[in-house]
């Protein structure tokens, strides 16, 4: 019950910069975004929980919305990063990679320890 | 339960679950479900493809959760406190004014509510209670120039009531006016 909660929190924690990381490579409209997620491995979540998190991180200034025609159907709403969003990520994959580095040694030493 | 029967079943449910957000996150959300909806729809090739896109939403529930995260002031309590308030005001105009102006006062500020709600409440309150207290006691300074004031065993007993009510009923005012 433990771990299940702390991985549930890792990942809505990370869940964050893997939007504004998807976002940096092009723009993107929801459903494209939100199927692009949930189809990543270990990333697996309701995939309605991501729009509450889209609209949190415009209001935060990481993103911004733009309406734009679409070929096959009614106009997409439009996600793409801010230049803050960018900094935030950079930000963060840093943090990331030091924090992950950190606990893999950690964890890699226990998996030894208890062969 | 036809594909569109399912997806107009599911927006009901979100809409009802969300009535209580703010109108702008609230069609927000709407719009943005709408159209993950309607695109899963039509890339769908079945109807249980359509049910399988509403089951990876996820509930409507947990969708109106993670908008507002803050818990939800609980009705009953509001109802309590705006009853106590509503209970003091008729104390204050019928028995005892200033103990029902206290009741007043407290239960309002004691209703659960938001940030933001608590901020225009105190904000309301404190020009309820300073404004009319500053516009009187302008009013007496600018009568005192006017005129000398009267040596303190001439005070009215009126008058010392008028002090009292400045001092108790509206505090801010009274604090300014009683140092003078």
């Amino acid at each position: 019950m433990g771990q299940r909660t702390a991985t549930a929190e890792l990942r809505k924690g990370a869940l964050e910069f893997c939007v504004l990381a998807l976002l940096c490579r092009e723009d993107r409209y929801g459903f494209d975004l939100v199927r692009t997620l949930s189809s990543v491995d270990g990333l697996a979540t309701s995939e309605g929980t991501i729009y509450p998190l889209l609209s949190r991180l415009k209001k935060e200034g990481t993103v911004s919305t733009i309406w734009r025609d679409s070929d096959t159907g009614p106009p997409r709403k439009y996600y793409s990063i801010t230049s803050q969003g960018r900094l935030a990520l950079g930000a963060f994959r840093d943090e990331w990679k030091r924090f992950s580095a950190a606990l893999n040694t950690l964890l890699d030493d226990s998996e030894a320890g208890e062969q | 339960m036809t594909k569109k029967d399912a997806v107009t079943e599911y927006l009901k449910r979100l809409k009802r679950v969300a009535r209580d957000l703010p109108r702008s996150q609230r069609e927000e959300m709407l719009t943005d479900i709408h159209e993950h909806l309607s695109a899963a729809t039509a890339e769908a090739t079945s109807d249980a493809a359509v049910l399988s896109a509403i089951e990876r939403l996820g509930p409507p529930e947990a969708i109106v959760a993670d908008l507002a995260p803050a818990p939800k002031p609980l009705r009953s309590q509001q109802l309590f406190f705006i009853a106590t308030a509503l209970a003091g005001l008729v104390i204050a105009l019928t028995l005892q004014f200033y103990v029902g102006q206290v009741i007043v006062v407290v239960s309002l500020l004691l209703i659960p509510t938001t940030r933001r709600g608590r901020v225009a409440m105190i904000a309301v309150l404190t020009a309820v209670l300073v404004v009319p207290s500053l516009l009187i006691f302008s009013a007496r300074l600018a009568a005192s120039k006017d005129s000398q004031p009267p040596p303190p065993q001439f005070v009215e007993p009126v008058e010392r009531r008028y002090d009292l009510n400045l001092w108790i009923g509206h505090p801010f005012g009274g604090a300014t006016y009683l140092p003078r």
